[in-house]
């Protein structure tokens, strides 16, 4: 039996003011089998997340259609483990003057708790007080015993690997907890619901890359148990071929592919269209022109196995030497927030003008902490600090460190604090008392540099995500600060977001800007990152190159970080021919085979 | 997120401290363990009791210290850490001692002993012009066009004004006399100095009171509660999302001020006026984000199976039972409240100590 059925699926969301929406569906149709691992992949705003909430009934059964218009939005069906969950019947609902059909939705909508949806953002699903209550909460309404809830709330959090905060649960409120917690939390809340179906829309972005995989992996197990449906809206192609029987890419309110993950990443000249990660073994092999036999690689032993290994390594790129002139220095850097917790525990970084380093680490390793007071946002509590050879302890300098090093947050929502683009970006240096006509200039210099010039009259709140964190990066760029630093700015997006900021921030960096990034990508490290300092507990544990830090095991084992693909291929080679070359992205690959068949 | 990642260590380690309204406090520390209606019933039963012990007929210094001392061990008692609400206790203090001076001041009672009188005004408003109010005029106003500041220059005028008034240089044209309000003046009886004393140990208490009440209770306690006394659901659903959207924004906040300092709002010293401003700005994104997490609230309460108000979840762990240590407290509270405010109880009386009001 199919779990979920959804047939000739068209929906537009109602538009409360101004022009109507354009469709988000367009067409869907889709069978998910009962008991299978279904991955769905495609760009923000694909619908991907809209066809979820079909799926559990949220749309149309929680939305208000206005005037009863329900043909104007909406066509198809939906059923889901054999149950009709939303029909359309075009021809009821007669419009009360005209006597046209407006058509009328039918049948029981969200059909709890069969079916079950894990949201993205864990903060907003967490209803109640406790971490107990927020999992026995579904539980509660379905009316159970108190032992039964008491038995399933332990075993949820055991599965999600929560089981050591059982006995303090009660006591534990949503804020005691980390981003990552919480999160499996959420997806805690319902498996203690025992759902048929479960939902999962990327339900990971904020884990670090080991507790992804956790996460994921736990999910699987109990599929394997119950012979639960799951059906995971994800970016990141590693977690859906590790995990997934299928997937399916939307694109544009359409389903355009559905197939066994194999045969799905090796639709390259499609994915690669769409604007959808692939693996990165794939891209250098289809890049390269290779004939492999059985089809592409995706995983770094096949491609171990395909690829040749006579690389001429003479022509790889030498790692340019820093500048010596030293921008900031941290030594012995220690800091403790207000409750207690010690978050630095002799943190070192140091950063020459015109760096470009990552600063990485697993979930509370300490670096949002690191990068704060390095803003002037945190006071440090002992230990060294210079910047620009100022000591960031005397007060007076921490207060003037907005003028020399910028950051730009994470949520873009976070940072806007004005209703037009123009005033957002002079807002800052209104702050510092720039004269008017050198602000004019600024502001449009700054708006040039990350293309929204043509957008600076309009209000910020109606940009889209990408747009606003442009206007984020716009904003700092013009308070003309020495150092830029960026926190996480990929988390959550699809790849042509992620590679449209990473080139804004390469072309900053190529102008001379001094750049240190918090990020929990690897490959945007190996792409684009000249340096990379990593940090474990509170303290630094390595600084290099990021070719230097992909190939040494012993510092990746340790702080769990993942290597991207394209030098883990390079290290799994060079375990068997020593002398081959330690190949760092992609375009290095595709220079070092292009070099090579042209000697061929 | 850090500060969470570092309690997760503390989480390891097995937690002491619980999250409250206000800070958070030992797990099992005697008051956790009293139901919140006690602690309600008994705050406002104490409150009470301290309006009629500092009546000025019949004050109560006595009983005012006597409950002021219990409800301080009772805030020690909490369990919440002292270190985190001693600046309140600091803030209390000198606020006491202001309260005490204007009782003081405004109570004419002569009691049997008057120990110190001096009138303080006679009961005429005087307008006139005089040389020490043009000093205190038109100082601010110069040293404004000077210095763009105002506060030195009105320290200066006041300085200027008290000056001339004492050195006698202060040639005053008297314009009009008006009768207003009624002569006060300083009198220190025995009588009133027992008043005062009673209202600042009374005003103690009822502080002490709150602090340990909001202190010592957590919101999921308070769901309970709400649920015990048989309030409809839907009350106690959306006090929880209020409750927990408070959460949020409290979060948010944290980082949007963050932000803002980041685009340099503290580079340059502002005035009252510039601070203000900037805190207003805050709102554009608060309010923002606030409207972005509430849809999503609303679908993963949806999600969860909540699809009508008319759904009530069963109890699991959130009501706890009123044991008899509540009973006991309670019904000791009553019998105090009906022996001060029925019975007319008095306890300096009770140990001898009275003070007649002057005949």
């Amino acid at each position: 039996m199919n779990a979920v059925e959804i047939q000739d699926l068209h929906w537009r969301y109602p538009a409360f003011v101004g022009s109507e929406n354009p469709w988000a569906l367009q067409g869907v149709s889709l069978q998910i089998e009962q008991g299978e691992f279904f991955g769905i992949t495609g760009t923000s705003g694909a619908g991907k997340t809209t066809i979820c909430k079909f799926v559990l009934g949220l749309i149309p059964h929680a939305v208000k259609i206005p005037m009863r218009r329900v043909n104007h939005h909406l066509r198809g069906s939906v059923s889901v483990l054999g149950e009709a969950v939303t029909v359309v019947d075009p021809q009821a609902g007669p419009h009360p003057q005209t006597g046209e059909p407006l058509g009328a939705i039918t049948r029981s909508g969200i059909i709890s708790p069969r079916v079950g949806m894990v949201f993205q953002d864990p903060e907003n699903q967490f209803l109640r007080m406790s971490l107990l209550h927020e999992v026995a909460y579904g539980l509660q309404i379905l009316g159970l015993p108190k032992d039964e809830i008491e038995r399933r709330v332990q075993e949820a959090l055991a599965m999600v690997g929560l089981q050591d905060l059982w006995p303090v649960a009660e006591y534990l409120h949503p804020a005691d907890l980390s981003g990552g917690q919480k999160q499996r939390v959420a997806i805690a809340s319902f498996l203690a619901m025992r759902p048929e179906v479960l939902i999962l829309d990327e339900p990971t972005s904020d884990l670090d890359p080991v507790g992804k995989h956790e996460v994921v992996a736990a999910t699987r197990r109990l599929k394997q148990l119950h012979n639960l449906t799951v059906i995971l809206v994800e970016q990141d192609p590693d977690v859906l071929a590790s995990f997934c029987d299928r997937v399916a890419l939307v694109s544009e309110g359409r389903v355009e592919l559905v197939s066994p993950v194999r045969k799905f990443y090796s639709n390259m000249d499609l994915l690669s269209d769409r604007g959808i990660y692939t693996f990165e073994v794939s891209r250098i092999a289809q890049g390269a022109r290779m004939h492999l036999g059985d089809g592409i690689p995706l995983s770094v032993e096949e491609a171990a196995r395909a690829f040749p290994r006579d690389i001429d390594g003479s022509a790889l790129p030498a790692d340019p030497p820093p500048n010596q002139e030293l921008l900031i220095t941290v030594d012995d850097l220690w800091f403790r927030y207000e409750d207690g917790t010690v978050a630095l525990k002799g943190a070192d970084l140091s950063l020459h003008r015109g760096d470009f380093l990552a600063l990485l680490g697993n979930n509370g390793s300490g670096k949002t902490t690191l990068a704060k007071v390095l803003n002037g946002i945190y006071r440090p509590w002992k230990g060294n600090a210079r910047i620009l050879g100022r000591d960031i302890s005397q007060p007076r300098v921490r207060a003037q460190l907005p003028r020399s090093v910028g950051y730009v947050f994470q949520n873009p929502d976070h940072q806007i604090f004005t209703r037009r683009v123009y005033d957002e970006v002079a807002y800052g240096l209104r702050n510092m008392d720039v004269r008017a006509e050198e602000m004019h200039g600024r502001v449009l210099e700054a708006l040039g540099a990350v293309d929204l010039l043509d957008k600076q009259d309009e209000d910020p709140l109606f940009l889209g995500k990408g747009q606003r964190q442009r206007l984020a990066v716009a904003s700092i760029l013009a308070m003309k600060p020495e150092i830029i630093i960026v926190d996480e700015p990929t988390t959550g997006q699809d790849f042509r977001m992620v590679t449209s900021i990473a080139q804004l921030l390469q072309d900053l960096h190529a102008r001379g800007r001094t750049i240190l990034i918090i990020t929990h990508d690897m490959t945007l490290v190996t792409n684009y990152c000249k340096q990379a300092t990593v940090m474990l507990d509170g303290r630094t544990v390595f600084h290099g190159t990021p070719r230097e830090l992909f190939s040494n095991s012993e510092v990746v084992r340790a702080t769990g970080l993942r290597v991207p693909q394209a030098i883990a291929l390079s290290c799994a080679i060079r375990a068997e021919e020593p002398d081959f070359p330690l190949l760092l992205n992609v375009p290095e690959w595709l220079a070092a085979l292009s070099r090579q068949n042209s000697r061929v | 997120m850090n500060a969470a990642a570092g309690s997760a260590a503390r989480q390891r380690e097995g937690i002491r401290y619980v999250r409250t309204f206000l800070f958070s406090m030992q797990i099992d520390s005697p008051l956790a363990r009293l139901h919140i209606a006690t602690k309600f019933v008994g705050v406002l039963l104490i409150s009470l009791v301290i309006v009629r012990q500092m009546s000025m007929h019949d004050p109560d210094p006595a009983g005012a210290v006597l409950l002021a001392v219990l409800s301080l061990v009772a805030l020690l008692m909490s369990g919440a850490l002292v270190w985190l609400f001693r600046s309140y206790l600091f803030v209390i203090f000198p606020m006491l001692t202001m309260l005490f001076l204007t009782w003081l001041i405004f109570n004419p009672d002569r009691g049997t002993q008057v120990y110190f009188e001096r009138p303080l005004y006679d009961g005429t408003l005087t307008l006139a012009l005089s040389a020490s109010l043009a000093a205190l005029v038109l100082f601010p106003m110069i040293y404004y066009r000077l210095a763009r500041s105002l506060s030195w220059g009105l320290v200066g005028g006041l300085a200027l004004a008290l000056a001339l008034a004492w050195l006698k240089l202060n040639p005053r044209l008297v314009l009009a006399q008006v009768p207003f309000f009624h002569p006060l003046s300083l009198i220190v009886s025995d009588k009133n100095l027992v008043v005062a004393a009673t209202k600042v140990f009374g005003y103690a208490t009822m502080v002490f009171l709150s602090l340990t009440l909001v202190m010592t209770t957590r919101d999921a306690e308070t769901l309970g509660a709400m649920q015990q006394l048989g309030l409809p659901y839907s009350v106690s659903f959306f006090t929880s999302v209020m409750l927990r959207s408070l959460s949020m924004a409290v979060l948010d906040y944290g980082t949007i001020r963050q932000a803002q300092v980041a685009r340099g709002v503290d580079v340059q010293r502002k005035g009252v006026v510039g601070r203000i401003l900037d805190l207003a700005r805050v709102s554009v994104p608060l309010i923002v984000t606030m409207i972005r997490r509430s849809t999503e609230v609303g679908d993963a309460v949806n999600a969860r199976g909540m699809t009508r108000l008319s759904i009530r979840p069963v109890e699991y762990r959130e009501t706890r039972p009123i044991r008899a240590v509540d009973l006991v407290l309670m019904v000791l509270l009553v019998a105090l409240a009906v022996a001060v405010l029925v019975f007319q109880l008095n306890l300096s009386r009770l140990i001898g100590i009275t003070v007649a009001s002057a005949p």
